[in-house]
């Protein structure tokens, strides 16, 4: 996109958002500072087709105008708006030593705590597990307890932490298995050459067995529904561990199978032009730009619909 | 899940030296704790180091949470958080916790552990549980910072090659098409898998000097000729890029 493309696109956007989220940023606090807890789709990885990552591109902390970021959106509304992202490439929710778990850390530590943290993780502890040679093809994925614990532990600190006007957002976890179906739309290339070349998401992108994608696919379900209970849990304080009245708000408003297609990021089928060229599996710049309109339809701050972004 | 067991039916012992409350989940800011092992425990471990003295190996305890366990039959597998750093490990039934703790048996409710004395002690899923491990000096090599970054203990590292070697099999590939170093075997005892280097990895530089024409030992001279400092390592690993930032010490 040209320059001048990129600044008549953004001055139109801005205008947009202040618009139609006068309404919402007059109930909800605007946040000073953000920060997220991610993994390489939060990085923008592969976002320009170029190997590594491109945070410029990121759906929650980029600052290019092609994806009109959660940051950039907001700052629209904030000027004095400031970030300190702790997404790290590779990151699982559960695992390593990047886990959400180690993120919220991370976060707490900051020597100015966020007011607004967003979270999506999840791709690599599906990605990152070898293939089952049981009839369950999700046999060895994280069990949903395993799934609820890592996320508790990560919770229970920004809960401990975070100032009482905070939010944090838990956006759900995109379904891997259809980028199968992205991945062989968008070029012969991807599940001939490029998936067995770059070892991506073997789990899924060497699974012949569509049944057996499924099953990885409703694991994935499995956990942005308990993410969302948790949510609720945090939220209300029913667990007495949100004392303090942070918001914890999820994006999940049921699974597709269930009809609620395209209402959240983890019910989007990602289309060919939604992912990269090199991987063929990481969102594209357009990709990003929706996951971040998909995000901003459930800010706090935000507005519009997941239907709309996701057309 | 099908349970699977070890045949060890000796008592249960100190190894699950307590289970504590950890209200919230917030680490309780255990510090760890070293002691020295006895002759006799280092003589029974399930992993030692060739040659050294007894003062090369001490016990830690460390408390850690089992956040669940999943997979069926030889592909069972614990997921186990230490509560201070919050590093989460997955590990298969029969690996080891410290070179003392081998996981022998996983339920639905929880892990078994077998200590190398014949103890037995379990675990429930979503406690905490404080256990006793025994390190060797060679396990302190690297340190993992989290995002990426490491500290490298030098000596430990010359040490660590000069028993086993660089440890890796190599071989010159491009990935489309940038040149790259490809490990395709490591050896988990070898010093490219102690400084950190994985199976399947993809080696572009270090210290932005192309390394695609390196073998595992011009790979491993490139940390050995170093003198302490900042190395920069850029991998492809897992599906995703990642630039390795090293400490040497």
């Amino acid at each position: 996109m040209a320059s001048w493309e990129r600044q008549v696109g953004a001055v139109l956007f801005s205008a947009a958002v202040l618009t139609t989220s006068l309404a919402q940023s007059q109930s909800a606090p605007l946040p000073t500072k953000q920060s997220n807890a991610g993994d390489s789709i939060s990085q923008g990885a592969q976002a320009n087709s170029w190997l590594g990552d491109h945070p410029e591109y990121s759906w929650v902390q980029g600052t290019d105008a092609a994806v009109q970021s959660i940051f950039t959106r907001t700052r629209v509304l904030q000027g004095a708006l400031t970030q300190e992202p702790e997404s790290v490439s590779g990151a699982e929710l559960v695992g390593g030593s990047d886990s959400f778990a180690a993120q919220a850390h991370r976060i707490c530590a900051q020597d100015l705590k966020p007011d607004y943290v967003a979270l999506m993780l999840g791709g690599n502890d599906v990605c990152h597990r070898a293939s089952s040679t049981s009839a369950d093809a999700a046999a060895n994925l994280y069990s949903v307890v395993t799934w609820v614990n890592g996320l508790r532990a990560g919770l229970d600190q920004l809960a401990a932490c975070l100032p009482h006007n905070a939010a944090v957002q838990l956006l759900s976890v995109p379904r891997v298995d259809g980028l199968y179906a992205a991945g062989h739309a968008k070029s012969f290339w991807c599940g001939i050459i490029v998936w067995p070349a770059v070892g991506i998401c073997r789990v899924v992108t060497a699974e012949k067995d569509a049944g057996r994608r499924e099953q990885i696919g409703m694991r994935i379900n499995d956990y942005n529904a308990a993410t969302a209970v948790e949510a609720e849990q945090y939220t209300t304080n029913a667990n007495g561990k949100n004392p303090s009245g942070i918001r914890f708000i999820s994006d999940w408003r049921g699974s597709a199978e269930s009809g609620a297609a395209n209402t959240s990021i983890g019910t989007y089928s990602f289309g060919k032009a939604d992912i990269n060229g090199f991987d063929c599996f990481h969102p594209s710049v357009l990709g990003q730009s929706k996951i971040a309109c998909t995000a901003w339809s459930s800010h706090p701050n935000g507005s519009g619909t997941a239907a709309a972004c996701l057309q | 899940m099908n349970k699977t067991k070890t045949k060890n039916g000796a008592a249960l012992l100190g190894l699950l030296l307590g289970m504590t409350g950890c209200a919230g989940g917030k680490t309780t800011g255990d510090a760890v704790q070293a002691a020295p092992v006895s002759e006799r425990e280092v003589s029974s471990l399930f992993e030692r180091e060739p040659g050294g003295t007894l003062g090369d190996y001490r016990a830690e305890t460390q408390t850690v949470r089992l956040l669940g366990v999943q997979g069926e039959g030889a592909e069972a597998f614990a997921t186990v958080m230490d509560t201070v750093t919050f590093h989460t490990r997955n590990i298969p039934v029969g690996s080891l916790l410290g070179r003392n703790l081998k996981l022998s048996g996983l339920s639905l409710e929880g892990a078994e552990f077998a200590g190398s004395g014949g103890e037995l002690s379990r675990a429930r899923v979503g406690d905490p549980v404080t256990l006793r491990l025994v390190r060797h000096r060679f396990d302190d090599v690297r340190t993992d910072l989290g995002k990426h970054r490491f500290i490298l203990q030098s000596q430990l590292l010359a040490e660590i090659h000069a028993t086993y070697g660089a440890g890796a099999q190599t071989s010159r590939e491009t990935l489309l098409p940038i040149p790259a170093l490809k490990l395709s075997r490591v050896d988990p005892k070898g010093a490219l898998a102690r400084i950190g280097f994985e199976e399947g990895d993809w080696v572009f530089s270090v210290d932005a000097v192309d390394v695609s024409n390196d073998d595992a030992a011009g790979l491993f001279a490139r940390f050995a000729a170093r003198t302490p400092g900042p190395v920069l390592v850029t991998v492809y690993r897992s599906g995703t890029s990642q630039t390795l930032s090293y400490q040497l010490e």
